[in-house]
């Protein structure tokens, strides 16, 4: 007789399935009907500058602070970028959009939403971010080790079971009733912003490709720091500290040359920092 | 850089014919709930120790059927660090459902004439350096041999029946009918194991990136390693070059963000810029969980 | 053209983004050598890309094919390619190697800058002069690959002497192809272009 293997988790495990009822809303945006063909556009701006300008301040900022500024002055000439379908293919385009920014908190990342009504001036909004930084609780991550496999009760089990099936009834109800369909995607916006913005440079992020659902129609991320060597004015190769940023646009809305045009704005932002202060 | 070489396509018009006929099958194979969120993060990894080491261990045995590869000192990293990861050993299932693996079997993408395939080295994280290159040389040799031969067939069946790719939607449905309701069917997919955690190379080809849907949702994350790259730095004013290998770890959007994924990266990273201490030696069996003894 | 203009002559393109119409695409970089090809303005530069790719494109026929209704595939005769210089602003179909005077004229033909509305063949996107160092986007039926320029770069040659290197990406339909024919169209495309000389 042959023996089998065969033991495994599955969301019936207590560790996993809290793990996973918590993305359980992130499960069901990210069905196939809500994806969107996400094209990723990757520059580099330079750091020089933007270091001496961040560090000189009365209030020191974060990369991700001055770089959500930065996304939020070029927001002021191009609004589309932080519009959000609202669940019946119309675009709505806000006057002043929040930024949500990515917080590492365990295994789920936490967006931390910064209002745009509230900080509709970039510098507020970086201050804002740098001040409030520090008080996102962080979750310690779910402990998996081969210890941790236990077995749920039946009651645990039927619990859970009820909980799925009513969320997913409930999400297929509220695609046939407009007003519910609108109400849930307008949540997203206080959830999740109207635009975000994720920094994976402290994690020694070289490169990253991303995907976009509906309703956003664009997210920026934020790479680890790098070193870029090119013929300096003289002809001497000279070496130069410079952040990759990485656009992902929903493809089919938006031409490719209009998303080129708003990552030029944001880096032409963190190129020369002053532009900020200026408009003031 | 590598020099560019001089390679004949590989789909004439004359090929055309029997090439697509056989992506037929891959082309309604496809089905829409294979459609997964899939993002990466990528790295670039130091190799400077690693290189040491496969040369070391070469000399010490010279035999070309145990010959260490980067690949093989890779394959070693990505099962250490799984160990400790294991939500990425996992697969996803119908309902919003995961399964983690209790082996950790990695699985690696070959090019066999022309034809992608896959070898699993099971256990991965129990076996020695040496024994990792020993099995995947043993297996690639042994899958060159059953892929030609079945590639041989499927050509000859479509030669003596020609409306064989006509009925190409069926197989996937077929394949389910028969897991379903047929009592072997069903023990040999149970019994079958198909490999945890995917490692490709694209980087053999000269890639310096490449992004794509490598593993249809039904494994939580591959790691593609792209051909290694000469980084320009300004050492002491002087321009100098390093080498690095750039990294990319492929994972399931819904089961995990950005950071649970790039963290797995970075211990990939420290067992490879560190082999002698993390994968040359073999590695303790786990202290619980062991699954030895049923029957 | 404003914004309404463009998602109306895309809303065709935008109503196909359905599920079933989006193409499991693969993306692959490869490093191109700058040489005589790439001298001279950027739009001479794209017209000797475009050129070796329809010359090219006789031997690799599956890069100039279409989806035709429900997984099935078509062949053109004489495949075309869609050329999108300055980022996709405007897109021209063409389907015999032109001189660069020629595409600059096609180019800048329509006063209203509207260009062809997209549909079969092999899409060239020129994003070098935006500096973008970084590609990856998605496939729409009936499209089955795109080819897109990126900026340049300083790299070591074989010699050891820094050199520019141009970013080329290939984004293909993944049912259709194994990353290795890719590759090696790259590779027969990168060579015509640096051996070869092209008007």
């Amino acid at each position: 007789m042959r023996t089998f293997e065969i033991s495994f988790w599955d969301r019936d495990d207590p560790s996993l399935s809290a793990m996973l009822d918590e993305r359980v809303d992130m499960l069901a945006g990210l069905r196939v009907p809500n994806f969107a063909a996400g094209a990723n556009l990757k520059m580099t701006a330079p750091m020089d500058e933007l270091n001496r300008w961040r560090k000189n301040r009365k209030h020191p900022l974060g990369i991700t602070a001055s770089v959500a500024a930065a996304l939020r002055w070029a927001l002021e000439s191009d609004g589309l970028f932080a519009s959000l379908f609202d669940g019946r293919d119309n675009l709505l385009v806000p006057d002043n959009p929040s930024i949500g920014v990515g917080v590492d908190a365990g295994n789920a990342a936490r967006i931390m939403v910064v209002s745009g009504e509230e900080y509709s001036d970039p510098l507020d909004l970086a201050d804002k971010i740098e001040a409030s930084k520090r008080d996102i609780p962080t979750i310690t991550p779910v402990p998996f080790s081969p210890g941790s496999k236990e077995k749920a009760s039946n009651f645990a089990k039927r619990k859970r079971w009820a909980k799925m099936v009513k969320q997913e009834l409930q999400e297929r109800f509220d695609y046939l009733l407009p007003p519910l369909q609108k109400r849930r995607f307008d949540t997203w916006a206080s959830q999740r912003g109207h635009i975000q913005l994720h920094n994976l440079g402290t994690h020694g992020v070289q490169e990253f490709k991303g995907l976009l659902r509906r309703p956003w129609v664009s997210m920026l991320w934020v790479l680890e720091k790098d070193e870029i060597v090119s013929p300096g004015d003289s002809g001497e190769f000279v070496s130069s500290p410079v952040l990759p940023l990485i656009l992902v646009y929903a493809q089919e809305l938006i031409p490719v040359d209009r998303a080129c045009t708003f990552l030029s704005k944001v880096v032409e932002a963190l190129t020369d920092p002053k532009c900020l202060e200026d408009r003031r | 850089m590598t020099p560019l070489k001089k390679i004949p396509p590989s789909i004439g018009a004359d090929r055309l014919a029997g090439w697509t006929d056989k992506r037929m099958l891959y082309i309604h194979g496809f089905q829409h709930y294979m459609w997964y969120p899939n993002c990466c993060v990528q790295k670039n990894i130091e190799l400077t120790e690693a290189d040491i080491l496969r040369k070391e261990m070469n000399r010490e045995d010279p035999d070309p059927g145990s010959r260490v590869t980067f690949n093989h000192i890779i394959n070693k990293a990505v099962a250490n660090a799984l160990r400790h990861h294991i939500l990425f050993n996992s697969k996803r299932t119908w309902r919003d459902t995961y399964l983690v693996y209790p082996h950790i079997d990695i699985a690696n993408v070959v090019d066999v004439e022309g034809m992608a395939t896959q070898i699993v080295i099971p256990d991965a994280d129990k076996l020695t350096l040496r024994q990792v290159a020993q099995l995947s040389h043993r297996l690639v040799s042994t899958r060159r041999v059953t892929l030609r031969h079945r590639m041989s067939r499927l050509d000859n069946i479509f030669q003596t029946l020609p409306l064989f790719n006509k009925l190409a939607w069926a197989f996937p449905f077929v394949n389910r009918v028969l897991r379903d309701y047929s009592h072997k069917g069903a023990i040999e997919h149970l019994e079958s194991r198909p490999g945890s955690f995917l490692v490709t190379n694209p980087g053999t080809l000269g890639v310096q990136d490449c992004k794509a849907m490598l593993f249809f949702g039904f494994r939580m994350g591959c790691l593609r390693v792209m051909a290694i790259e000469q980084k320009a730095q300004i050492v002491d004013g002087k321009l100098g070059f390093k080498k690095v290998l750039p990294t990319g770890l492929d994972y399931d959007q819904r089961i995990c963000d950005a950071p649970a994924a790039a963290r797995l990266l970075n211990e990939i990273q420290r067992n490879l810029e560190d082999p002698r201490r993390y994968c040359a030696g073999p590695v303790d069996e786990p202290e619980i969980g062991s699954d030895e003894g049923g029957a | 053209m404003n914004f309404l203009q463009r998602v109306t002559k895309n809303s065709k393109r935008i109503m196909r983004m359905k599920p079933a119409a989006m193409v499991p695409s693969a993306s692959v970089r490869k490093l191109l050598p700058a040489g005589k090809w790439s001298e001279g303005k950027a739009m001479e530069r794209l017209a000797r890309l475009c050129n070796a790719v329809l010359d090219n494109l006789g031997d690799q026929q599956v890069l100039g094919a279409a989806y035709d209704g429900h997984k099935a595939l078509k062949f053109a005769k004489n495949p075309a390619v869609w050329v999108g210089p300055d980022g996709g602003k405007t897109w021209r179909r063409f389907s015999a190697p032109l001189e660069y005077l020629q595409l600059e004229a096609m180019l800048t033909a329509s006063p209203t800058g509207l260009g062809d509305v997209r549909d079969q063949g092999l899409e060239i996107l020129d994003l070098s002069e935006l500096e973008i160092c970084d590609w990856k986007g998605g496939l729409v039926s009936p499209q089955v690959a795109r080819i897109v320029l990126l900026a340049p770069s300083w790299r070591p040659s074989a010699s050891g002497d820094p050199e520019k290197y141009f970013g080329l990406v290939l984004d293909f339909d993944q049912r259709l192809m194994d990353a290795k024919t890719a590759v090696a169209f790259m590779d027969v495309l990168a060579n015509s272009l640096l051996e070869e000389t092209y008007a």
